[in-house]
């Protein structure tokens, strides 16, 4: 007797085709095929997220997938067609939330094309970067995107000879090497306009050292001190893209360090990005002193943490999530046409004032 | 004979589901009932229009959805406007597509038992 619902008892004989030892083994593409009720190919093409397969049928795989915790042998579908399905991002640093942002924009585009990403970090410095890239380069991924890089430009020409490269705030230009940035040149004319506009002179920067960026940032900043009649108060402190690189940098500010030329300490502090923007805000208050009614303080890059309510950190706005999508979107336009020429696109920065910013009061 | 219907892989799956998930054999039927509709209506207006290769498209697309859920009267009619509409003619598709919404009636009663039957 035929298993109907109105036989509920009746012997439910195994699924059609199913071969007798697939309960002793890991479920292949042949056993979802079988319990879905369709074939092999449809299996494969509703795996890769083929639009053409039919809604009922697409459901009845998934269904099948889920139900035998069936997973894709990927080594074999990378054999079949020559791609891995991952690409890889090195990050310049794991502790900035920056990166985190932007990391959630890749993901997100890269699993809407049917990618997995392959996260690694260069630790802030060149010679880890060099050794996470070499490692990519070895597991065949698809694509590389450097967020934040430190590697040299003929390191990055060298791997976009191997595999697809996009580059975040970078303005690197390599031929075949895509690149997404904010305009920090911008960036930083706009902080410093608004401290201007605020009533300071006395305004420093704490720099970015060798992050990807921070020359633009150094430039903005030195150009809109200028452009306001400030450049004999042009005074940038050495630092990086780290907490501890905006407390040193704004400590030596404070003390007045040789370096500084001037006794007198800075009413107002551009920092190369958050992370040295919160450094900042730690020596600022270690030195007795108060933000913003004796230093403001604006950082860059308006991550999560500067819009937490005690830090409050005025700031400049990257669109974190828009980047890593366009970063993504170049890799994958890039494997569809390789030698296509670079792209490099800008992206208009904004600031967002918050609580660490008012008027000097000396 | 095949029966009409065959819930033999449907139920199969049914048995293999995950307890913490939502039934999937459901989102299946309810998919395919909402699809048939449409490729129904594909047919029909193929069949008006006498366009023999919209007739073998929508049949071979309803061929597939009624193989997957065991629907076998429905996939039996479908493979054989199918080969009507391969033949290059519309002739005698009238007569089957009636058949066919006929077969989707008789049908419907017995995915919509299947689905509330969790």
């Amino acid at each position: 007797m035929r298993p109907t619902l109105d036989h509920p008892q009746s012997p439910v004989k195994p699924a059609p085709r199913l071969p007798a030892d697939a309960a002793n083994r890991p479920p292949t593409i042949i056993d979802v095929a079988a319990y879905a009720g369709v074939s092999k190919s449809v299996v494969s093409r509703v795996l890769r997220a083929d639009p053409a397969v039919s809604p009922a049928r697409r459901e009845a795989v998934l269904v099948a997938v889920d139900a035998l915790r069936y997973r894709p042998n990927a080594v074999a579908r990378s054999l079949v067609q020559r791609r891995t399905f991952n690409v890889g991002v090195i990050v310049s640093d794991l502790h900035n939330l920056f990166f985190a942002e932007i990391l959630d924009g890749i993901a997100s585009a890269a699993a809407a094309a049917g990618y997995k990403v392959l996260i690694t970090s260069g630790n802030l410095d060149a010679a880890v970067e060099s050794v996470a890239l070499e490692t990519l380069l070895q597991l065949r991924t698809d694509g590389i995107i450097l967020a934040g890089s430190r590697l040299s430009a003929a390191a990055i020409r060298a791997a976009s000879r191997s595999v697809p490269i996009a580059l975040v705030t970078s303005g690197m230009r390599a031929p075949g090497v895509d690149t997404i940035a904010t305009d920090d040149v911008k960036g930083a004319w706009l902080a410093v306009e608004h401290l201007v506009n605020l009533g300071h002179s006395r305004i420093a920067m704490v720099d970015g050292g060798a992050g990807a960026g921070s020359e633009e940032r150094r430039r903005g900043y030195g150009a809109a001190m200028h452009r306001f009649g400030l450049g004999r108060h042009i005074l940038v402190a050495p630092g990086d893209f780290t907490e501890d690189g905006g407390r040193h940098g704004t400590q030596s500010l404070l003390a007045g360090q040789p370096w500084t030329r001037t006794k007198t300490r800075p009413t107002a502090i551009c920092a190369a990005n958050d992370m040295a923007a919160i450094g900042a805000l730690n020596a600022i208050a270690e030195a007795g002193l108060e933000v913003p009614r004796d230093v403001s303080v604006v950082g860059y890059d308006n991550t999560a943490l500067a819009a937490l309510r005690h830090v409050s950190l005025t700031t400049v706005h990257q669109p974190r999530f828009q980047i890593g999508e366009m970063a993504m979107t170049a890799l994958l336009r890039r494997l569809q046409r390789p030698a296509a020429r670079s792209r490099h696109d800008l992206l208009e920065p904004s600031l967002v004032i918050r609580q660490t910013t008012a008027p000097p009061t000396l | 004979m095949q029966a009409p219907v065959d819930l033999t892989s449907l139920l199969a799956l049914r048995r293999l589901q995950r307890p913490d998930r939502p039934d999937g054999v459901a989102r299946i039927v309810t998919s395919f009932l909402a699809e048939s509709g449409l490729r129904l209506e594909a047919l029909r207006r193929a069949v008006a229009a006498g366009d023999a290769r919209a007739l073998e498209d929508a049949a071979h697309a309803l061929k597939g959805i009624t193989g997957t859920v065991g629907a076998n009267q429905m996939h039996d009619l479908a493979m054989r406007l199918e080969h009507i509409g391969r033949d290059g003619h519309t002739a005698g598709a009238a007569t089957m597509l009636t058949e066919l919404e006929s077969a989707l009636e008789s049908a419907r009663p017995i995915f919509d038992r299947l689905r509330a039957a969790v």
